[in-house]
This record gives C-alpha cells, sequence and structure tokens, in this order.
C-alpha cells in the first residue's frame, strides 16, 4: 500500500444541497444500456421499428425515390391503415403501443437495464455503500427510477417525436405540422405516461427479486403471463375485453390510446384499475424488501 | 504541522479536532420492537482509533447503524462533530465514512468511477468528488487499478476501494466495519498500518467493529466492549491490559533448583510454568527484590524476569463473562482528556 503522506489533502467543498444529490445516480442508471456493447447492440435494435416507419417516411415524402408506383403505394396503405399516417395519431403511438414490435423491444430494453437495476444493488451489497451516504432510501429509488425511465423514454418517447419531427421536415407543406401539433402533446404524455408505470412495475420487481437474472425472468413473466392468461380468461368469459384489462401490455396499450385520443372501443377504468392495483402490490413489496435492517448489515 | 509532498500542500496533522471528543453517545437505547439491542449506552471516542468489540449480536452493528441515522434511538442522545443531536440523518453521514464489512461494490463501474459516485451521493460537487477519487484511491494503493471494473477486483482490492470509498469526502469521524475481512497477512498489515497513521497522522476519529483483538491491539488506543447491548468495558487499551496485580515471567538456572518453595515460603502467589520456568504474581505495592533473593537462595541465577500484561483476549473474555461494566482511565474509549470522563455503560 501507498505511503502516507503522498497524495492526501483536506477537502474543501460546500456540499451539495439533498435534493441533488440523487443526481448522479439517475445519471449512472440513464447510462446503463450503453456501458457495454451488447447494451449499445440491443439499443440499436429497439430503435430499428422507429428507422423503419422513418423510411416509409422518406418513401412517401419522395426523400427516397422508389418510383411512383412505390410511392403511391405507401401513400395507398397510409390511408388505409391508421398506424402507417403520419397525420395521425396511431401513427406514434402504435409504434410503442403495437404488440409486434412493440412488446419485444420493451422486453429487451427493459430487460438489458431497468429489471436489474435494483437487483444488481442488492446483488452486490451496492445498498449498503449507497444507503449510508447522504442520500434517501427514497432519494435512491427516485434515482433509480427516473434513469430508468430515461432510457426507456429514449425509445418510447424521443423516438415517436423525432418521427414526428422528421415528418414535418419532410413534408411538402405546412399541412403535416399544423395537422399533427394540436395531438402531439397528448400522445407524447401518453407515451411517457405508460413508459412511467412499465417502469414503476419493472423496478419494483428489480426490488423484490434476489438476483438480476430472477428480476428479468419475473418480469417477463408478468408481461407475457398475465398476457397469456388475459388471453384465457377472455376466451373462457366470452369477454374479448379482458385482454386488454388483465394484461400488463394491453392494458398500458389501453391507457396510452386513450389518453393520447386514439380511437378505440376498450373501456379505460378497467385497465386503470388493474394496474393501479398491480403497481400499489408490487410497491408495497418492494418497499418491505427494500428496509434499511435488511439492506445495511 | 506535516508536510504532504504530493501536492507541496500543507495540512495539520491534528485536523484542529484537539482533544475533543468527535463522537458522544448519552444513554443510548435502541430497540427493535420489543428487542433492546444497545440498553442505555453512554460512550465517548476521542480522535484517534478506538475499537468496538462484541460477540455477534452483542449490539455492535446497531450501534453504528444508529450512528449512521439509519436507526432512531428510543432514549439517549448521541452527538457527532458539531453538528446538533437532531440534525438530518443525511447530514450526519456527510460527515461520516463508513466501510462496510460485507462484501460491496457499485456493479458495473470502475474503481474511480464508484469511488467518485460515492463522493457526490455524499454531497460533493462532481468535481471535487472526481478530484478526490483520484487521491483517496492512490492513498491506498489502487492507483493503477482504478479504472478496471470493481467486479474484477480482488478481495483485498475490494477492501481497499471501499476504504477510499469511506475518505472520499474526507470525514473527521470513519467507522470501520472488519476492515481486515478477506485480506491476505501483507494486505493485512498494510490496511492497519493505513488505519493507524490516518488516526496518529491525520487526526481521524476511527471507530473499528472487529472481532479480531490483534487488529485491535495493533492500531487502537481505546476499547468499548459491548456484550448483550450494553458497555461492558472501556477504556484506554493500556489500562485495561494492566491488572491490579503484576505478573511477571520468571526463568531460573539450574532448572532444578528448589525455586518454588522459596517463593512460597516468602507468600509470593507462583506457578511453575515449564522447567526453571515460572509465573510469579505480584501485589500492586510490593517489590520485587525477594523474588530475586529467593531465587538466589535457592542456589540458583535469575536468567529473565519480566513484566507480563493481560492480553486483549483476556480483558474481552473476562469483560463478557463477567457482564460487569469496567471503565478504567479516563473512562472513554481513548485518550480522554482528564475531567472527561463519562460514567459506565449502566
Amino acid at each position: 500500500m501507498t505511503p502516507l503522506g503522498l497524495r492526501y489533502r483536506r477537502a474543501d467543498h460546500a456540499l451539495v444541497p439533498a435534493w441533488r444529490r440523487w443526481w448522479p445516480l439517475a445519471r449512472q442508471e440513464f447510462l446503463v444500456p450503453f456501458r457495454s456493447k451488447v447494451g449499445i447492440a440491443v439499443f440499436c435494435l429497439c430503435l430499428v421499428p422507429a428507422v423503419v416507419r422513418l423510411f416509409v417516411l422518406m418513401i412517401r415524402y419522395g426523400m427516397v425515390d422508389f418510383g411512383a408506383a412505390a410511392r403511391g403505394d405507401v401513400i395507398g396503405r397510409s390511408q388505409a391503415w391508421a398506424q402507417w399516417d403520419s397525420g395521425r395519431p396511431e401513427f406514434y403511438v402504435e409504434l410503442v403501443m403495437g404488440t409486434w414490435p412493440g412488446l419485444p423491444v420493451l422486453i429487451l430494453l427493459t430487460g438489458s437495464a431497468t429489471a436489474g437495476a435494483i437487483a444488481r444493488d442488492r446483488r452486490t451489497n451496492a445498498l449498503e455503500l449507497l444507503w449510508t451516504r447522504g442520500i434517501t432510501p427514497f432519494g435512491y429509488l427516485l434515482a433509480r427510477f427516473c434513469g430508468s425511465l430515461g432510457s426507456l423514454c429514449l425509445v418510447t418517447v424521443a423516438a415517436p417525436l423525432a418521427l414526428w419531427v422528421a415528418a414535418a421536415l419532410m413534408a411538402d407543406d405546412w399541412q403535416q405540422l399544423t395537422s399533427t401539433l394540436p395531438f402531439l402533446g397528448s400522445v407524447l404524455f401518453a407515451l411517457l405516461l405508460v413508459s412511467a408505470v412499465w417502469t414503476a412495475l419493472c423496478l419494483c420487481l428489480s426490488a423484490m427479486a434476489s438476483s438480476p437474472s430472477q428480476a428479468i425472468v419475473l418480469w417477463c413473466l408478468l408481461l407475457v403471463g398475465s398476457t397469456a392468461l388475459a388471453n384465457i380468461a377472455a376466451g373462457v368469459l366470452r369477454e374479448p375485453n379482458l385482454r386488454a384489462w388483465l394484461s400488463v401490455w394491453d392494458a398500458g396499450g389501453t391507457l396510452a390510446r386513450h389518453v393520447a385520443g386514439v380511437s378505440t372501443r376498450v373501456a379505460l377504468g378497467p385497465a386503470l384499475g388493474f394496474l393501479s392495483g398491480l403497481l400499489l402490490l408490487l410497491g408495497l413489496g418492494a418497499w418491505r424488501r427494500l428496509r434499511v435492517g435488511e439492506a445495511v448489515a | 504541522m506535516c508536510g504532504f509532498g504530493g501536492f507541496g500542500i500543507e495540512l495539520s496533522a491534528a485536523t484542529g479536532q484537539g482533544g475533543r471528543m468527535t463522537v458522544v453517545l448519552d444513554g443510548v437505547t435502541i430497540r427493535y420492537g420489543d428487542r433492546v439491542a444497545v440498553a442505555d449506552v453512554s460512550v465517548t471516542f476521542p480522535p484517534g482509533a478506538s475499537a468496538l468489540l462484541g460477540r455477534n449480536g452483542a449490539g455492535k452493528s446497531s450501534l453504528l447503524k444508529a450512528l449512521l441515522g439509519l436507526v432512531r434511538p428510543s432514549a439517549g442522545t448521541m452527538r457527532i462533530l458539531d453538528l446538533p443531536t437532531d440534525a438530518d440523518p443525511r447530514d450526519v453521514r456527510a460527515q461520516v465514512g463508513y466501510m462496510p464489512e460485507r462484501d460491496a461494490h457499485l456493479p458495473l463501474l470502475s474503481g474511480f468511477e464508484m469511488v467518485a459516485q460515492l463522493g457526490m451521493l455524499s454531497g460533493m460537487p462532481r468535481r471535487d468528488a472526481w478530484r478526490r477519487a483520484h487521491e483517496v484511491l492512490y492513498l491506498v494503493g489502487l492507483e493503477e487499478q482504478r479504472y478496471r471494473p470493481v467486479s474484477t477486483y480482488s478481495a483485498g482490492m475490494r477492501q481497499k476501494a471501499k476504504l477510499a470509498a469511506a475518505l472520499v469526502h474526507d470525514p473527521q469521524v470513519v467507522f470501520l466495519d472488519e476492515p481486515t475481512n478477506g485480506l491476505d497477512p501483507q494486505g493485512r498489515e498494510d490496511m492497519l498500518r493505513l488505519v493507524r497513521q490516518l488516526a496518529t497522522e491525520l487526526g481521524k476519529s476511527i471507530v473499528l467493529s472487529t472481532h479480531i483483538l490483534q487488529d485491535v491491539e495493533a492500531v487502537c488506543d481505546g476499547v468499548v466492549v459491548l456484550e448483550a447491548g450494553r458497555v461492558v468495558a472501556q477504556g484506554r487499551l493500556r489500562e485495561l491490559t494492566r491488572t491490579a496485580e503484576r505478573r511477571f515471567w520468571l526463568r531460573v538456572e539450574p532448572a532444578e533448583a528448589a525455586v518454588g518453595p522459596a517463593l512460597a515460603a516468602l507468600g509470593v502467589r507462583h506457578e511453575v510454568s515449564g522447567e526453571g520456568r515460572y509465573t510469579v504474581w505480584l501485589a500492586e505495592a510490593a517489590p520485587c527484590q525477594p523474588v530475586f533473593a529467593a531465587v538466589q537462595a535457592s542456589g540458583a541465577v535469575v536468567l529473565e524476569f519480566a513484566p507480563q500484561r493481560r492480553s486483549l483476549e483476556e480483558v474481552f473474555l473476562g469483560a463478557v463473562r463477567a457482564e460487569a461494566p469496567v471503565a478504567v482511565g479516563a473512562a472513554s474509549a481513548g485518550a480522554a482528556p482528564a475531567g472527561s470522563a463519562v460514567g459506565g455503560g449502566r
């Protein structure tokens, strides 16, 4: 070990206010997907659906010329299917909420980062290091939530926003901008809201799990398992709406579509109740597992 | 003042704390439901190294948790440095360094990132945290490995990284929980030397919670022994290991000389420890001369006559078995100034 007296001097700094101390932790969590080559590859993969839509926009607005037939085909499809029409909210909402590719993207992105956020800290006893600093457990949770939400929103909110900007810039006139601006706010808010709900659910599971891999498995089971159970329940009870109410994925979609103003025949109340109840249940479980006595030996 | 060559900056060895108590507990009781983990503990830790000794479940961890503001005592007051007794726990933790016993690190981060991150969480601005992270990693000897992920460190390197993290915000008080866990003999010696230097050269108050009595003897000036949540012994190490009776190690030649009967005739308590070897007990004020005279009378010569001290192990075992509070010297864990005595832990 190095002899003392060579590299030690008094720290001379003013303390940062307590409410700002969780920020470095949020920043660290936000950067988790980008800390490894695999993480970057996963993130890029999750952006593929947005890139595909961007390519469609480029064909539609003639930025990429595959001939009149191809352009006409794209315009025809966009008129037939709202989710391919950049002038309608479905184009942006369904990019994230469509089961394909939305569900795999969500599983990939949250599985590689968010699901392990707290479980990693528990496994390496980092909670003991963190909570014996100038940060409260609530500040810690807030930091992890904000960081995870930030990285998820790069795909679920920033990508649709980038598509909207691209569409507005590539359009022939101001029509695209003026017709889409009124619903843009609600679309982005809806996507942000659903991303926050999924992040919170995922973090709760992460807090309850004893290892990152267990957290990932639990999260995937919750997403896929609840969808499967909802399908079975819908079949048995002959109530198709149960699919959209009892599945974590579809309930999130229902919530997003209602808030974004996308036309849907499914009622919001049961989906909202299901998500709220689940969040409360998992939140209580997480809070019990995150007691100071357990984290600090 | 002592010079610190690396950056050409001078640092006061006493860091302005002088002989002031840096951690004072007065009648602290900690309960978990109906269970009393710590009962009416009054202890003071002055600048320097002090040990918190006790068996598993004795209340050491509860006391540390309370000092870190993680557990609220049901009775009593605690004061750390100049902070008010009702200070925000976050402000307390910003002034205190803590090295946990368990292997712990921030996942995915390098040693430098981990130490800097923990510095920022302690309230340091980013630039200061980065600067200090480099410095303390150099201090503990991890300067070459600081950009490697901590997950790839050996056990000894992780201990050093934890110590660096405890020091990054330059706390005046540092709690070290089993700092030599998992270290090889050389690493252990280095760690203890560094801890000692932190206390003596930088004037930090070190509170060492450990089971390893040799570590305490190597580093600490003061000791607090906890048993079943109560303080059963506290004081300076030198005072605690001194006995009311003086004990001597006696070796004579020839071995077959009848030294024992000669000592018995004088009324000196003794014990045969081997051929020509004896352990002799004398009262506190009794002179040694009669022992030499007895040996001479038995026709032998003294080869060795050396005083023995009680080992810390004997002190510890005696204290926890008796469970009666023993306060020695200044009655604080370390070299407290006279007049600052605090009653035993009852």
